[in-house]
């Protein structure tokens, strides 16, 4: 196991995260949630960078606390609201990463800097923010990283660079013994992308399941206030007061298709999923 | 190591024009002191500068918000500290001989004068270097609120020097019993007044300056240790 936490606990006031995560070698996990769910802080602690009030965070099998460089150089890692310093640039970076990495492949990283219009002299800083988050996930995948931690790799992206970048990230898997743990708080951005998720609110995480069973066995179901008295609730998992009726997430999207021909059966997203269980209110 | 060096020399060597008008400042220092020795004077004030660079380059990482980036990367907190440390050494010892070269050019006909240039400028170090061992833990631990912080506490220790020094035997000096801090301090001032003439001691100062550096590193290392990000 590349990432584990354990029942991680870590409280900032009246804030108080508690989750058990998981990524597997050969895997990308995603974390779903809304702003100030606490996403950012499993990320830093199963980076190491703060202290846990509880469980257990490792990362690479060791505690995160005890990483050593030897340790850090088999993590990439792209941090919302960090980085190198703006004023340096690509080349001034270049010449960093290949004294503190070993593996840094200097070729490929200038190489696809070129390719991403990432002019080498530039100021990070006189970047626009699609092209600092280029930036930032290149140099993360420069050195060969076992693991790759991203937090918001994505943010205030338009959809053209977001494409390109979940390219990169794909490419990224094409050795079996990586991995990638990622969060966004725009799910559909993951739904191509992650293998499973992980949904957090409040600091909790209240569901997770691979994106294959989202995607193909669970359902909205949009049905009026006459519809719903009459149909068969064991499988509805959230139901959610709508002006027309009700709308209801099940597990079970074949099942609700075959036998209620009557009522729109939607086929659910990530963003229906994660909206249905945060407004929708539970039934089970 | 060398990375967080590098990474450090590189954002230094943005500062291109503050270091023209440094040397600009320095050069008319130069020409106006001229004749009246003032080797401590420019030492000091180089030593000075270099310093507040390099407290800087703990501020970028702060202010940037790059230091927690800073701690993914293959590096330690230790060394993190050990690099800041490292590098304030390295370059306030390269400006102090920097200038101890040039006034040995400029000079050249005072040989006599050597000695003094040399003394006047190790006691710049000293001096200087003292303020910055105890800038760097305040520093990682307070950012840009430390050089407030020290300034604070270096107007507090003067205002008390001058007034135990002017308060000979008044009531004051006798109910706080400071006659003890005073004799101390008229006590090390004499002391260090002596330290040109008495190699021994000017060694034995400069270990036990060592060892007050050595618990600044100890105290920054334990402020980052704990340090969240």
């Amino acid at each position: 196991m590349l990432v584990q936490l354990d029942n991680m606990r870590k409280c900032y006031g009246n804030f108080n995260l508690d989750c058990s995560i998981e990524l597997n070698e050969g895997r990308i996990t995603g974390i779903v949630g809304p702003n100030g769910a606490g996403k950012s802080t499993i990320f830093k602690a199963a980076l190491g960078l703060i202290k846990t009030d509880g469980g257990s965070a490792k990362i690479l099998g060791k505690d995160s606390r005890k990483l050593v460089a030897a340790d850090r150089s088999q993590i990439g890692v792209v941090l919302a609201e960090s980085g190198f310093n703006g004023m340096l640039t690509i080349n001034d970076i270049t010449t960093v990463m290949e004294s503190m990495y070993k593996t840094f492949d200097k070729k490929t990283y200038l190489e696809k800097c070129e390719s991403f219009g990432l002019e080498r002299n530039k100021k990070i800083n006189d970047f626009s923010t699609g092209m600092k988050a280029k930036f930032k996930l290149l140099t993360a995948m420069s050195y060969g990283a076992k693991v790759l931690v991203l937090d918001e790799p994505m943010i205030g992206l338009d959809s053209v660079v977001r494409s390109e970048l979940l390219d990169e990230i794909r490419a990224f898997m094409d050795k079996e013994d990586r991995a990638i743990l990622i969060s966004s708080h725009i799910s559909s951005d993951l739904e191509g992308l992650c293998d499973d998720l992980y949904f957090i609110k409040d600091g909790k995480i209240f569901f997770h399941e691979d994106t294959d069973v989202i995607l193909a066995d669970y359902a909205v179901l949009k049905v009026s206030e006459e519809q719903y008295a009459d149909i068969d609730k064991t499988h509805i998992l959230y139901r959610k007061k709508e002006p027309f009726g009700y709308s209801l997430l099940t597990k079970e999207r074949q099942y609700y298709a075959d036998n209620y021909r009557g009522i729109a059966v939607e086929r659910g997203s990530i963003d229906d999923v994660e909206l249905m269980m945060v407004k929708g209110e539970k039934c089970y | 190591m060398r990375g967080l060096l590098i990474k450090d020399m590189r954002l230094l060597s943005k500062y291109k024009k503050t270091y023209v008008i440094y040397l600009l400042v320095i050069a008319a220092m130069m020409i106006r002191l001229n004749n009246t020795d003032n080797v401590a004077f420019i030492a000091g004030y180089t030593i000075m500068i270099v310093g507040i660079f390099v407290t800087n380059t703990i501020s970028m990482d702060y202010n940037g918000q790059c230091l927690p980036y800073i701690m993914t990367l293959p590096v330690t907190r230790k060394t993190y500290v050990a690099e800041k440390y490292i590098l304030y050494m390295l370059s306030s010892f390269l400006s102090a001989f920097a200038v101890m070269l040039i006034f040995s050019l400029i000079k050249i006909s005072s040989v006599d004068k050597f000695g003094t240039y040399l003394v006047e400028i190790f006691l710049c170090y000293i001096i200087i270097g003292t303020y910055n061992m105890i800038m760097l833990p305040l520093q990682f631990k307070y950012n840009d609120r430390a050089r407030n912080i020290l300034f604070i506490i270096l107007a507090v220790l003067i205002i008390a020097g001058v007034t135990i020094s002017n308060a000979n035997n008044s009531l004051i000096v006798e109910r706080l019993h400071l006659s003890v801090f005073k004799t101390g301090m008229s006590g090390f001032a004499k002391w260090l007044n002596e330290l040109e003439n008495q190699p021994s001691k000017l060694i034995s100062f400069f270990i036990l300056w060592l060892i007050c550096w050595g618990i600044s590193y100890l105290i920054s290392e334990r402020v980052i240790q704990n340090r969240e990000f």
